[in-house]
Protein backbone atom coordinates (compact mmCIF):
# COMPACT_ATOMS: atom_id res chain seq x y z
CA UNK A 1 0.00 0.00 0.00
CA UNK A 2 2.59 2.42 0.96
CA UNK A 3 4.55 1.56 -2.09
CA UNK A 4 1.31 2.29 -4.31
CA UNK A 5 0.99 5.62 -2.57
CA UNK A 6 4.87 6.44 -3.48
CA UNK A 7 4.51 5.51 -7.10
CA UNK A 8 1.28 7.37 -7.18
CA UNK A 9 2.57 10.58 -5.58
CA UNK A 10 5.53 10.63 -7.70
CA UNK A 11 3.84 10.49 -10.86
CA UNK A 12 1.41 13.55 -9.73
CA UNK A 13 4.65 15.27 -8.88
CA UNK A 14 6.03 14.31 -12.61
CA UNK A 15 2.66 15.83 -14.15
CA UNK A 16 3.00 18.83 -12.52
CA UNK A 17 6.19 19.82 -13.58
CA UNK A 18 4.72 19.52 -17.13
CA UNK A 19 3.67 23.39 -17.65
CA UNK A 20 7.44 24.24 -16.65
CA UNK A 21 8.17 22.64 -19.95
CA UNK A 22 6.56 25.75 -21.73
CA UNK A 23 9.03 28.30 -22.36
CA UNK A 24 8.31 31.97 -23.53
CA UNK A 25 10.74 33.03 -25.97
CA UNK A 26 11.00 36.75 -26.56
CA UNK A 27 12.06 38.10 -29.82
CA UNK A 28 14.06 40.73 -28.19
CA UNK A 29 15.77 41.72 -25.02
CA UNK A 30 13.26 42.63 -22.66
CA UNK A 31 15.11 44.94 -21.05
CA UNK A 32 16.66 47.23 -23.72
CA UNK A 33 14.95 50.83 -24.11
CA UNK A 34 13.68 50.65 -27.27
CA UNK A 35 11.35 53.70 -28.44
CA UNK A 36 7.91 52.39 -29.72
CA UNK A 37 7.03 51.98 -33.45
CA UNK A 38 3.55 52.79 -32.63
CA UNK A 39 3.50 56.20 -33.67
CA UNK A 40 5.42 55.54 -37.10
CA UNK A 41 3.08 52.48 -37.62
CA UNK A 42 -0.18 54.44 -36.66
CA UNK A 43 1.13 57.28 -39.22
CA UNK A 44 1.97 54.82 -41.98
CA UNK A 45 -1.57 52.86 -41.57
CA UNK A 46 -3.56 56.42 -41.67
CA UNK A 47 -1.87 56.90 -44.92
CA UNK A 48 -2.84 53.79 -46.02
CA UNK A 49 -6.39 54.15 -45.11
CA UNK A 50 -6.14 57.39 -47.11
CA UNK A 51 -3.84 56.83 -49.77
CA UNK A 52 -4.58 60.28 -51.63
CA UNK A 53 -2.82 62.02 -49.17
CA UNK A 54 0.24 59.82 -49.50
CA UNK A 55 3.65 61.87 -50.12
CA UNK A 56 7.25 59.66 -50.52
CA UNK A 57 8.88 63.05 -50.20
CA UNK A 58 6.91 65.08 -46.68
CA UNK A 59 4.56 62.58 -46.35
CA UNK A 60 2.73 61.80 -42.58
CA UNK A 61 4.17 58.01 -42.76
CA UNK A 62 7.51 59.53 -43.67
CA UNK A 63 7.79 61.86 -41.64
CA UNK A 64 6.47 59.99 -38.73
CA UNK A 65 9.42 56.96 -39.55
CA UNK A 66 12.39 59.97 -39.28
CA UNK A 67 11.02 60.91 -35.87
CA UNK A 68 11.15 57.69 -34.63
CA UNK A 69 14.35 56.47 -36.61
CA UNK A 70 15.70 59.78 -34.92
CA UNK A 71 14.97 58.48 -31.48
CA UNK A 72 16.95 55.36 -31.88
CA UNK A 73 19.99 57.28 -31.76
CA UNK A 74 22.11 56.19 -29.14
CA UNK A 75 21.55 52.60 -28.65
CA UNK A 76 23.61 49.99 -29.29
CA UNK A 77 24.26 48.67 -32.50
CA UNK A 78 22.30 45.47 -31.86
CA UNK A 79 19.32 47.09 -30.74
CA UNK A 80 19.07 49.53 -33.10
CA UNK A 81 19.20 46.71 -35.75
CA UNK A 82 16.45 45.00 -34.31
CA UNK A 83 14.27 48.15 -33.94
CA UNK A 84 14.94 49.00 -37.94
CA UNK A 85 13.63 45.22 -38.77
CA UNK A 86 10.74 45.62 -36.25
CA UNK A 87 9.57 48.79 -38.07
CA UNK A 88 10.29 47.49 -41.62
CA UNK A 89 8.29 44.18 -40.60
CA UNK A 90 5.67 46.36 -39.48
CA UNK A 91 5.58 48.77 -42.97
CA UNK A 92 6.00 46.73 -45.45
CA UNK A 93 2.97 44.61 -45.83
CA UNK A 94 1.03 47.78 -45.95
CA UNK A 95 1.83 48.26 -49.04
CA UNK A 96 1.18 44.97 -50.32
CA UNK A 97 -2.19 45.05 -48.19
CA UNK A 98 -3.00 48.22 -50.00
CA UNK A 99 -4.04 46.35 -53.08
CA UNK A 100 -2.61 45.26 -56.62
CA UNK A 101 -2.15 49.04 -57.50
CA UNK A 102 1.26 50.51 -57.71
CA UNK A 103 0.94 53.66 -56.68
CA UNK A 104 1.88 56.42 -54.40
CA UNK A 105 1.40 55.09 -51.27
CA UNK A 106 3.61 52.03 -52.19
CA UNK A 107 6.55 54.96 -53.19
CA UNK A 108 5.94 56.32 -49.31
CA UNK A 109 6.37 53.07 -47.77
CA UNK A 110 9.44 52.67 -49.81
CA UNK A 111 10.60 55.71 -49.14
CA UNK A 112 10.22 55.33 -45.59
CA UNK A 113 11.80 51.47 -45.67
CA UNK A 114 15.19 53.54 -47.28
CA UNK A 115 15.24 55.85 -44.54
CA UNK A 116 15.64 53.03 -41.77
CA UNK A 117 18.13 51.57 -44.52
CA UNK A 118 20.52 54.53 -44.30
CA UNK A 119 20.07 54.27 -40.04
CA UNK A 120 21.64 50.82 -40.12
CA UNK A 121 24.89 50.46 -38.56
CA UNK A 122 24.93 47.42 -40.26
CA UNK A 123 26.14 47.09 -43.80
CA UNK A 124 24.61 44.09 -44.43
CA UNK A 125 21.37 45.01 -43.49
CA UNK A 126 21.34 48.13 -45.17
CA UNK A 127 21.50 46.02 -48.34
CA UNK A 128 18.89 43.31 -47.26
CA UNK A 129 16.58 46.29 -46.56
CA UNK A 130 17.09 48.40 -49.69
CA UNK A 131 15.65 45.42 -51.29
CA UNK A 132 13.22 45.71 -49.73
CA UNK A 133 12.39 48.84 -50.61
CA UNK A 134 12.86 48.10 -54.36
CA UNK A 135 10.73 45.21 -53.91
CA UNK A 136 7.55 47.29 -52.51
CA UNK A 137 8.28 50.32 -54.96
CA UNK A 138 8.22 48.39 -58.11
CA UNK A 139 4.98 46.51 -56.02
CA UNK A 140 6.77 42.76 -57.12
CA UNK A 141 5.72 41.30 -53.99
CA UNK A 142 6.75 37.96 -55.89
CA UNK A 143 9.89 38.16 -54.69
CA UNK A 144 9.91 39.24 -51.08
CA UNK A 145 9.15 35.79 -50.44
CA UNK A 146 12.53 33.41 -51.78
CA UNK A 147 10.35 30.37 -51.72
CA UNK A 148 6.56 29.96 -52.01
CA UNK A 149 4.36 28.64 -48.72
CA UNK A 150 3.52 24.85 -48.77
CA UNK A 151 -0.25 24.15 -50.11
CA UNK A 152 0.12 21.18 -47.87
CA UNK A 153 2.48 20.04 -45.69
CA UNK A 154 2.95 16.36 -47.10
CA UNK A 155 0.61 14.52 -50.28
CA UNK A 156 -1.15 11.38 -48.86
CA UNK A 157 1.17 8.52 -49.88
CA UNK A 158 3.92 10.35 -50.92
CA UNK A 159 7.52 9.13 -49.83
CA UNK A 160 8.86 12.26 -48.82
CA UNK B 1 3.79 -14.03 0.38
CA UNK B 2 7.39 -12.55 1.68
CA UNK B 3 8.07 -13.75 -2.28
CA UNK B 4 5.91 -11.44 -3.62
CA UNK B 5 7.24 -8.44 -2.13
CA UNK B 6 10.60 -8.22 -3.99
CA UNK B 7 8.90 -8.88 -6.81
CA UNK B 8 6.36 -6.30 -6.85
CA UNK B 9 9.37 -3.89 -5.88
CA UNK B 10 11.20 -4.77 -8.91
CA UNK B 11 8.29 -4.30 -11.26
CA UNK B 12 7.09 -0.69 -10.33
CA UNK B 13 11.29 0.30 -10.18
CA UNK B 14 11.14 -1.14 -13.47
CA UNK B 15 8.09 0.30 -14.55
CA UNK B 16 8.85 3.99 -13.06
CA UNK B 17 12.64 3.74 -15.30
CA UNK B 18 9.75 2.74 -18.35
CA UNK B 19 7.40 5.82 -17.62
CA UNK B 20 10.28 7.90 -16.97
CA UNK B 21 12.15 7.19 -20.19
CA UNK B 22 9.01 7.21 -21.65
CA UNK B 23 7.96 10.78 -20.59
CA UNK B 24 11.58 12.24 -21.49
CA UNK B 25 11.05 10.84 -25.35
CA UNK B 26 7.26 12.66 -25.26
CA UNK B 27 9.17 16.30 -23.47
CA UNK B 28 11.60 15.13 -26.67
CA UNK B 29 8.79 14.98 -29.18
CA UNK B 30 6.69 17.93 -28.00
CA UNK B 31 9.34 20.57 -27.47
CA UNK B 32 9.40 22.04 -31.03
CA UNK B 33 5.80 22.79 -29.83
CA UNK B 34 6.09 24.04 -26.21
CA UNK B 35 9.21 26.47 -26.85
CA UNK B 36 7.63 28.93 -28.58
CA UNK B 37 4.65 30.24 -29.83
CA UNK B 38 2.82 29.83 -33.56
CA UNK B 39 4.21 33.43 -34.97
CA UNK B 40 6.72 33.66 -37.21
CA UNK B 41 8.46 36.05 -35.08
CA UNK B 42 8.39 33.32 -32.29
CA UNK B 43 9.33 30.60 -34.53
CA UNK B 44 12.34 32.37 -35.45
CA UNK B 45 12.95 33.26 -32.23
CA UNK B 46 12.96 29.70 -31.26
CA UNK B 47 15.06 28.62 -34.04
CA UNK B 48 17.74 31.27 -34.15
CA UNK B 49 18.22 30.59 -30.37
CA UNK B 50 18.91 27.51 -30.65
CA UNK B 51 15.75 26.53 -28.53
CA UNK B 52 14.69 23.81 -30.52
CA UNK B 53 15.49 20.23 -31.13
CA UNK B 54 13.42 17.62 -33.39
CA UNK B 55 12.44 14.19 -31.48
CA UNK B 56 12.34 11.59 -33.37
CA UNK B 57 9.01 11.27 -35.33
CA UNK B 58 8.46 12.45 -38.74
CA UNK B 59 5.96 14.52 -37.17
CA UNK B 60 8.03 16.68 -34.98
CA UNK B 61 10.49 16.97 -37.71
CA UNK B 62 8.16 18.17 -40.37
CA UNK B 63 6.99 20.81 -37.95
CA UNK B 64 10.95 22.16 -37.76
CA UNK B 65 11.42 21.82 -41.44
CA UNK B 66 7.65 23.79 -42.61
CA UNK B 67 9.20 26.33 -40.38
CA UNK B 68 12.54 26.52 -41.87
CA UNK B 69 11.32 27.05 -45.26
CA UNK B 70 8.32 28.71 -44.56
CA UNK B 71 10.52 31.60 -42.92
CA UNK B 72 13.92 31.39 -43.86
CA UNK B 73 13.45 33.75 -47.33
CA UNK B 74 10.52 35.83 -46.09
CA UNK B 75 10.36 39.29 -45.73
CA UNK B 76 10.63 38.66 -42.04
CA UNK B 77 13.92 36.99 -42.11
CA UNK B 78 15.22 39.36 -44.57
CA UNK B 79 14.76 42.40 -42.47
CA UNK B 80 16.57 40.80 -39.16
CA UNK B 81 19.99 42.20 -38.18
CA UNK B 82 21.90 39.40 -40.06
CA UNK B 83 23.79 37.70 -36.99
CA UNK B 84 20.23 36.23 -35.58
CA UNK B 85 19.23 35.56 -39.52
CA UNK B 86 22.63 33.47 -39.88
CA UNK B 87 22.14 32.08 -36.56
CA UNK B 88 18.13 31.23 -37.91
CA UNK B 89 19.96 29.67 -41.07
CA UNK B 90 22.32 27.75 -39.39
CA UNK B 91 20.25 25.89 -36.87
CA UNK B 92 18.11 25.16 -39.74
CA UNK B 93 20.65 23.85 -41.70
CA UNK B 94 22.09 21.52 -38.83
CA UNK B 95 18.62 20.40 -38.28
CA UNK B 96 18.28 19.38 -41.46
CA UNK B 97 21.22 17.92 -42.25
CA UNK B 98 19.97 15.18 -39.11
CA UNK B 99 17.61 14.64 -40.06
CA UNK B 100 18.73 13.54 -43.60
CA UNK B 101 21.37 11.82 -42.29
CA UNK B 102 18.83 9.68 -40.22
CA UNK B 103 16.36 9.75 -43.07
CA UNK B 104 17.81 9.81 -46.73
CA UNK B 105 14.65 9.54 -48.41
CA UNK B 106 13.30 12.90 -46.36
CA UNK B 107 13.13 15.12 -49.16
CA UNK B 108 11.46 17.94 -47.46
CA UNK B 109 14.91 17.86 -45.52
CA UNK B 110 17.06 18.26 -48.33
CA UNK B 111 14.89 21.30 -49.62
CA UNK B 112 15.47 22.89 -46.15
CA UNK B 113 19.16 21.84 -46.12
CA UNK B 114 19.41 23.70 -49.96
CA UNK B 115 17.63 26.82 -48.80
CA UNK B 116 19.84 27.50 -46.02
CA UNK B 117 23.03 26.70 -47.80
CA UNK B 118 21.79 28.92 -50.42
CA UNK B 119 21.22 31.67 -48.19
CA UNK B 120 24.22 31.14 -46.47
CA UNK B 121 25.71 31.27 -49.77
CA UNK B 122 27.61 27.79 -49.18
CA UNK B 123 26.48 26.71 -53.00
CA UNK B 124 28.10 23.13 -53.36
CA UNK B 125 25.68 22.40 -50.75
CA UNK B 126 22.97 24.43 -52.12
CA UNK B 127 23.02 22.51 -55.47
CA UNK B 128 23.78 19.03 -53.86
CA UNK B 129 21.20 19.26 -51.18
CA UNK B 130 18.96 20.71 -54.17
CA UNK B 131 19.27 17.52 -55.90
CA UNK B 132 18.95 15.36 -53.21
CA UNK B 133 15.61 16.57 -52.92
CA UNK B 134 14.54 15.92 -56.42
CA UNK B 135 16.12 12.61 -56.56
CA UNK B 136 14.10 11.72 -53.26
CA UNK B 137 10.73 13.27 -54.28
CA UNK B 138 10.94 13.57 -58.05
CA UNK B 139 6.24 14.30 -58.44
CA UNK B 140 5.57 15.60 -54.72
CA UNK B 141 3.58 19.04 -56.22
CA UNK B 142 4.36 21.04 -53.20
CA UNK B 143 8.37 20.11 -52.87
CA UNK B 144 8.58 20.75 -56.98
CA UNK B 145 7.01 24.16 -56.56
CA UNK B 146 9.62 25.29 -53.93
CA UNK B 147 12.40 23.68 -55.25
CA UNK B 148 11.72 25.39 -59.05
CA UNK B 149 11.15 28.76 -57.28
CA UNK B 150 14.72 28.33 -55.53
CA UNK B 151 16.25 26.89 -58.38
CA UNK B 152 14.99 30.42 -60.36
CA UNK B 153 16.02 32.68 -57.43
CA UNK B 154 19.41 31.13 -58.04
CA UNK B 155 19.75 30.20 -61.03
CA UNK B 156 23.62 31.64 -61.75
CA UNK B 157 24.79 29.27 -58.82
CA UNK B 158 23.28 26.14 -60.26
CA UNK B 159 25.30 22.98 -61.15
CA UNK B 160 25.06 21.07 -64.01
CA UNK B 161 23.63 18.58 -62.45
CA UNK B 162 21.41 20.63 -60.57
CA UNK B 163 20.04 22.04 -63.21
CA UNK B 164 19.59 18.82 -64.94
CA UNK B 165 17.02 18.69 -62.00
CA UNK B 166 15.22 21.77 -62.25
CA UNK B 167 14.34 20.49 -65.57
CA UNK B 168 13.41 17.45 -64.47
CA UNK B 169 11.24 19.40 -62.29
CA UNK B 170 9.68 21.87 -65.01
CA UNK B 171 8.98 18.68 -66.53
CA UNK B 172 7.18 17.18 -63.95
CA UNK B 173 4.80 20.65 -63.51
CA UNK B 174 3.65 20.38 -67.33
CA UNK B 175 2.12 17.17 -65.86
CA UNK B 176 -0.23 18.21 -63.55
CA UNK B 177 -3.30 21.00 -63.55
CA UNK B 178 -1.33 22.65 -60.60
CA UNK B 179 1.90 22.62 -61.79
CA UNK B 180 0.75 24.33 -65.12
CA UNK B 181 -0.51 27.24 -62.96
CA UNK B 182 3.02 27.47 -61.48
CA UNK B 183 4.72 27.39 -64.72
CA UNK B 184 2.19 29.87 -66.30
CA UNK B 185 2.98 32.22 -63.34
CA UNK B 186 7.01 31.65 -63.85
CA UNK B 187 6.72 32.17 -67.24
CA UNK B 188 5.09 35.82 -66.81
CA UNK B 189 7.37 36.67 -64.31
CA UNK B 190 10.50 35.61 -64.84
CA UNK B 191 11.23 36.35 -68.79
CA UNK B 192 14.68 34.61 -68.49
CA UNK B 193 12.78 31.04 -67.83
CA UNK B 194 10.54 31.62 -70.59
CA UNK B 195 13.03 30.29 -73.44
CA UNK B 196 13.70 27.02 -70.72
CA UNK B 197 10.06 26.76 -70.00
CA UNK B 198 9.12 26.46 -73.30
CA UNK B 199 11.87 24.08 -74.51
CA UNK B 200 11.19 21.84 -71.23
CA UNK B 201 7.04 21.93 -72.60
CA UNK B 202 7.90 21.12 -76.29
CA UNK B 203 8.52 17.70 -74.96
CA UNK B 204 5.40 18.01 -72.86
CA UNK B 205 1.72 16.05 -74.38
CA UNK B 206 0.07 18.59 -76.85
CA UNK B 207 -2.71 18.76 -74.49
CA UNK B 208 -0.36 19.69 -71.51
CA UNK B 209 0.81 22.45 -73.54
CA UNK B 210 -1.97 24.34 -74.86
CA UNK B 211 -3.31 24.17 -71.29
CA UNK B 212 -0.19 25.98 -70.29
CA UNK B 213 -0.44 28.58 -72.77
CA UNK B 214 -3.92 29.22 -71.75
CA UNK B 215 -2.98 29.87 -68.42
CA UNK B 216 -0.30 32.31 -70.15
CA UNK B 217 -2.84 33.91 -71.62
CA UNK B 218 -5.21 34.52 -68.66
CA UNK B 219 -2.71 35.76 -66.28
CA UNK B 220 -1.58 38.04 -68.74
CA UNK B 221 -5.24 38.78 -69.84
CA UNK B 222 -5.48 39.54 -65.58
CA UNK B 223 -2.68 41.97 -65.09
CA UNK B 224 -4.00 44.33 -68.32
Amino acid sequence: MKVVLATALAAALMVVSFPSMAQTVAAIDPSAATPSIDPAVGACDYVAKNPEIADPISGQCVTATGAYIASLSGLPPAEAEQALADLVVALAPMAQAAGPTCDKFDDEIAAAIRMAATASPNPEQVSSLNEIADTVADCSYDSTAAIAEPVIPVEPGSPS
Amino acid sequence: MAGRTPTAIVLIVVGAALAGFGLSESGAEFSPYLVAGYATKERFAAISADLVEPGDSRWSKDLIVEDCLRIAGSLFARAQPPARRAAFLDNCRRHASGMTSEMPTYSAGWLAKSVASALLSDFPDFNQSLIASQMSAPSVGWLLEQRVNLAVGHRDYLSTEATTAYHADLMALFSTDKGRSVLASLYVAHSEERDTIIGIGEQAPVAAQQDFLDRVRQLVSARL
